[in-house]
């Protein structure tokens, strides 16, 4: 919103304060100011001057030849083309080496005349659009006068952001905004005239069908009414807070809403069919043209004025085409009104359709301001309009509580919360400037607070806190570090627990750490073939490929493969986030467990070995990272038997289990799903529930001591069918190879010749140590004996021994 | 005898590697030396003389080792210079990457942010993003007519549940979890409906803090921001409070940084004002802690947000919000 410096300056009396001061009090007191303009400058060069002669110019038709009277005995000659030109008109005048905003005059000839003068028009100066002819200037102007000491062309104007407005009902006029600006200047205030002449005719017949609605309804027929264009003052105010001039009437209901912060709206008498008004709720699908020419389809839930017959107002929102002022008007009914807030703002909202009247409706406006309103229209339709005049009676139905509203304000409690000493007496002068009745009864003040600050932002002694301290300024409040016992924190396991996976994961397994959002994309989920199970529904979806909340971390993981892949070949990501269900919890909370996601891939690779290689990689990753985490008894490599997503390879999913419970699951992308993503090679996935490695029992870190003895290691190669697994060999040697086994590590697969087809290389080494003595050769020996027995058993036979039997 | 010294002292003297060295020293003192063979004969000589005869040997033999280790330690001392003033490396060969992940830079924000107000006293929580439309809107002293709750701001999930619009909820479930006095913040992600471009985002990060007790003051809360933005911004930060209005807290401030871009003076980045908005604040509203199960008579607090997204990108000078959430190596890698 806009206001302008020479508004404010009817209520307040803004000589010799800065604009600089007053724009910054104001962010520092009230809302931040977003810029200030400056409108009409530049013009201090334009003189006065009165046409003293005319003559046709020779040898142009429409030119004329002036004489213009500058006072003082100075006079000046030239040509101008102005068509509304008359001998004894004042009017702005531009001299040779006068600095316009739109450039320098010069002397020049015209037509063959010399012409040393510029008559000027409203857009010559920027000052309008309006090009039609020279400005016609006051008849009382001093000749010779600069045209901003005659005519207030210079002024300041203030941007707001309105949103920051929102709970201030009452600064949404300049007459709020001063009472404000005076308050913090400590300046008295011009209070705004309620009272205005009636007329003798019946009042308009106006019936509330719901108070709620509507808790004050005035209205007042005025007669005699000549639709003009307004002075030039109206005009300038209105363009320079961002209103396009129309029409006398309707620049006065625009004028008052600018000054008043009440918007009115002004009908066409002839229109109101019945002549009378009915402020009621539409019909469902009545249909209702908008004086923009839009047509409407009202639906029950919207607040209408009507008139006998239909529609002709949506209330508080815009009138109605039909009932609009038009050039013939004569007679109008000014209606000064309050409506529902949130009914004003959800009519505005369903039908699109929002306008400076709603937007000041939708804030609890006082309903006390239509009379003010009312007189403020009665007066300037009497000079705008010579010879208008109120016809009837007023009509004002009213059924809000006039009651004023109360609060008791501890002084001791302004000072405390404030952290610094506020005098009593201050504190009543502040609340006094602002409108507050200030009564002292025990030490407590009695505050009784003005209707305009009494229909939603003042409530609670807080409140009024905030009042007093934006005054004082907050930068008088010394900072004071709060007094608070030594506790000690105890930290959640979950986020411990997550702030080591995450520095394990990229610091020392090497993923980079990525975050996507909490949507699926419908077209991502739909070429992975996946329809979410139990996915929770966006009511209000702000695409149409982001309706669902994510049900599992892999889709957008698949879908930060897809977009990586062809610049990083190889590499790898993890995601730690929420994902969602619909079912919800007692509370009625959509479950939302945590999950660690992880993608690897390696791009245009293929086979076995590779699909080894990268599984590997990522069932070391988690290996690791839960060995961090303190997570006793990993298994990864049972078949994995939960529910089957169609990213999961059929052979190659294997459940994640720590200390026999299933966390989650790991295995290669299925080959389609690659094919979906478009990206030649492989990729292996991890989706783990947090809260089961949260809970999962962890055993400490304990230290074992260091073999005395040395170990010995042997090395064994077993061949066997391609299908048999290497963690069923180590099994087997594990369980054969006696109490000095200390470890068994798989160090080399091959295949390929000499190794037949369909069978492969598995390379063990066996590490034996015993902890009281080093192991002899034949105990060694025995045990590696036992393995091989075992090995043959499980069908693998010993490279270089040949066959099994 | 002192002949065969200066012998010997001269031949190790005159050994110049540890080659030649070793060759004197075993011509010397090895199992078939000079003096090993003299010493083998002293059993021939008649007692009288080998006493003497054994001492000198023996004393002939010391200084011999002596000089031999020290001769050794200035060859290998030699031969290491040597070694040195030949070797060359090319040190502008470039170092081998590490291959270490990057951890996200939000990820990075939010454990200073944390760790920060973790120092200072702060519980830690974490609550749910999709979340009862109660907490987020009602509770916090938001009622049903408010704009805030339109469409157009909030993701709606059905059952009267919503995205969180913020991390302002979890003011009023830090209040019925923990026994009062405490101090808690509650980072995580926020969700709005608006259509994304270069500074907006539908899904973003916030960090709520909140701090319950007996008696709050402004003055408790303006030290307490203080004291943040020192740790966040690791310097003195001069602040400054502006009236601003959330439903939530009573009163509500807008806390402007001094720009530290031009220290004031006036600059593109702090649209030529000096200040830079940074966080809302405010006392908490004593409907918002009726509605956390504590007396308002009895209790106060205040309370502040802080946009995290925003954060990192003043941080890390990034221009454009959506390169947070896109997955992208090319960021991510970055950091």
């Amino acid at each position: 919103m806009k206001f302008s410096w020479n508004w404010l300056s009817d209520w307040v009396d803004l000589s010799g304060v800065s604009v600089d001061e007053v724009a910054n009090r104001f962010t520092m007191t009230v809302a931040e100011l977003e810029g200030v303009e400056s409108v009409g400058q530049g013009l201090r060069g334009v003189q006065v001057g009165a046409i003293a002669s005319l003559a046709q110019h020779p040898n142009a038709d429409k030119l004329k030849v002036v004489d213009v009277d500058l006072g003082g005995g100075r006079t000046a000659h030239g040509v101008s083309g102005a068509p509304n030109l008359a001998v004894g008109l004042k009017v702005p005048v531009a001299l040779p080496g006068t600095v316009l905003p739109s450039g320098e005059v010069k002397a020049a000839e015209i037509r063959g005349v010399a012409s040393a003068i510029v008559l000027l028009s409203e857009r010559e100066m920027g000052l309008s659009d309006d090009h039609s002819g020279v400005m016609v200037l006051p008849a009382d102007a001093p000749l010779g006068a600069a045209l901003p000491d005659v005519l207030p062309v210079e002024d300041r104007v203030f941007e707001v952001d309105n949103k920051s407005l929102n709970h201030r009902p009452d600064l949404w006029g300049h007459h709020g905004l001063a009472r404000e600006i005076a308050a913090m200047l400590g300046l008295p205030l011009k209070p705004l005239a309620d009272a205005f002449p009636a007329g003798d005719g019946q009042p308009v017949p106006v019936t509330v069908d719901d108070a709620v609605d509507c808790p004050r309804y005035l209205a007042m027929a005025f007669s005699g009414v000549a639709i003009a264009p307004s002075p030039f003052v109206v005009r300038h105010r209105l363009r320079a807070v961002g209103l396009r001039p129309i029409n006398n009437v309707v620049d006065i209901t625009n004028y008052v809403m600018m000054a008043v912060g009440e918007p009115v709206h002004a009908f066409d008498r002839r229109m109101l069919h019945g002549g009378r008004i009915q402020v009621r709720r539409a019909a469902e699908g009545e249909p209702f043209r908008l004086l923009d020419g839009r047509d409407l389809l009202l639906t029950a839930e919207d607040l209408v004025i009507a008139d006998a017959e239909r529609p002709v107002a949506l209330a508080g929102v815009m009138g109605g085409e039909e009932s609009g002022i038009a050039d013939d008007t004569t007679e109008v009914v000014l209606e000064c009104a309050t409506f529902h807030p949130a009914r004003v703002r959800r009519a505005a909202v369903r039908h699109g359709v929002r306008t400076d009247s709603s937007a000041r409706f939708e804030k609890s406006l006082d309903p006390n301001l239509p009379p003010c309103a009312m007189a403020m229209f009665a007066s300037m339709l009497g000079t705008m309009s010579p010879g208008a005049h109120p016809a009837t009676r007023p009509s004002d139905v009213a059924s809000f509580d006039r009651r004023p509203l109360h609060v008791r304000l501890d002084p001791a409690f302004v000072s405390r919360r404030l952290g610094m000493e506020v005098p009593v007496p201050r504190i009543r002068a502040i609340l006094e400037h602002l409108g507050f009745g200030m009564r002292l009864e025990d030490g407590v003040f009695d505050v009784e607070v003005p209707s305009w600050r009494a229909t939603k932002d003042i409530r609670i002694p807080e409140d009024l806190l905030e009042e007093v301290g934006r005054v004082i300024g907050y930068d008088q409040v010394p900072p004071d570090a709060p007094k608070a016992p030594v506790t000690l924190v105890s930290r959640r396991p979950r986020r411990v627990l997550l702030k080591t996976l995450r520095h394990v994961l990229a610091g020392e397994c090497g993923l980079d750490e990525v975050m996507t959002y909490s949507f699926d994309s419908r077209a991502l989920v739909a070429r992975l073939a996946f329809d979410p199970p139990d996915a929770l529904a966006l009511v209000n979806p702000i695409s149409a490929d982001a309706t669902t909340l994510r049900t599992d971390l892999v889709p957008n993981l698949l879908g930060c493969v897809e977009r990586n892949a062809a610049r990083f070949p190889d590499a790898g990501v993890f995601e730690v986030g929420r994902v969602f269900r619909a079912m919800v919890d007692d509370e009625g909370v959509p479950l939302q467990p945590y999950r660690l996601g992880i993608a690897a891939w390696r791009r245009g690779v293929k086979g076995r070995d590779e699909s080894e290689a990268l599984f590997r990689k990522v069932k070391g990753v988690v290996q690791h990272a839960f060995g961090r985490l303190d997570l006793p008894g990993v298994e990864i490599g049972d078949d994995w038997a939960g529910d089957r997503r169609p990213w999961m390879h059929p052979n190659a999913t294997v459940a994640v289990r720590v200390g026999g419970a299933t966390v989650g699951w790991m295995g290669l992308v299925h080959p389609t799903t690659m094919q979906a993503l478009e990206v030649p090679g492989l990729a292996v996935l991890a989706e783990l529930d947090v809260d089961a490695l949260v809970s999962a029992p962890r055993t400490p870190r304990a230290f074992v001591p260091v073999p005395r003895f040395p170990s010995i290691s042997n090395d064994l190669s077993l061949v066997a069918d391609e299908n048999v697994r290497a963690g069923m060999l180590a099994a087997a040697i594990r369980q054969a190879a006696g109490p000095f086994l200390a470890s068994v590590d798989l160090v080399a697969v091959y295949s390929g010749p000499p190794i037949p087809e369909g069978r492969r290389s598995l390379s063990f080494r066996m590490t034996f140590t015993a902890p009281d003595r080093t192991l002899s050769d034949g105990e060694v020996k025995e045990a590696v004996d036992r393995v091989v027995a075992a090995a043959r058993e499980a069908g693998a036979s010993v490279w270089g021994e040949g066959a099994p039997d | 005898m002192d002949e065969r010294l200066q012998e010997a002292l001269a031949e190790v003297a005159a050994a110049t590697s540890a080659a030649i060295l070793k060759d004197v020293e075993v011509r010397w003192l090895g199992k078939k030396g000079l003096l090993t063979s003299a010493l083998k004969e002293l059993g021939a000589l008649p007692p009288d003389q080998r006493k003497a005869r054994g001492q000198s040997l023996n004393a002939l033999k010391q200084a011999i080792e002596a000089a031999v280790e020290a001769r050794r330690v200035q060859v290998a001392r030699a031969e290491a210079d040597a070694r040195a003033s030949a070797e060359r490396i090319d040190p502008t060969l470039p170092g081998l990457p590490v291959a270490a992940g990057r951890l996200h830079p939000l990820t990075r924000i939010v454990e200073e942010v944390e760790d920060l107000f973790e120092r200072m006293g702060f519980h830690i929580l974490d609550y749910p993003e999709a979340e009862r439309e109660y907490f987020n809107f009602d509770g916090l002293n938001i009622p049903v007519d408010h704009p805030a709750r339109e469409t157009q701001d909030t993701f709606y999930l059905p059952g009267g549940n919503v995205l969180r619009t913020h991390t302002s909820p979890g003011q009023v479930r830090a209040m019925r979890e923990l026994a009062p006095p405490f101090r808690a913040i509650f980072p995580g992600r926020v969700y709005r409906c608006e259509a994304t471009d270069a500074s907006h985002e539908h899904t973003f990060h916030q960090v709520e803090g909140l701090m319950i007790d007996r008696s709050v003051s402004i003055a408790h809360m303006l030290s307490s921001m203080m004291t943040l933005l020192e740790g966040v911004f690791g310097r003195k930060v001069e602040v400054r409070l502006r009236p601003g209005f959330f439903p939530f807290v009573e009163p509500g401030f807008e806390l402007d940084l001094r720009c530290m871009v031009c220290g004031g003076e006036g600059c593109p980045v702090c649209k030529r004002s000096g200040w830079v908005e940074l966080l809302p604040c405010g006392l908490v509203n004593p409907n918002v802690i009726r509605a956390g199960g504590l007396d308002p008579a009895e209790w106060e607090g205040w309370a502040f947000g802080l946009g995290l997204s925003r954060l990192v990108m003043m941080r890390y000078g990034i221009d454009d919000i959506r390169w947070l959430m896109a997955g992208d190596l090319r960021f991510n890698r970055q950091f």
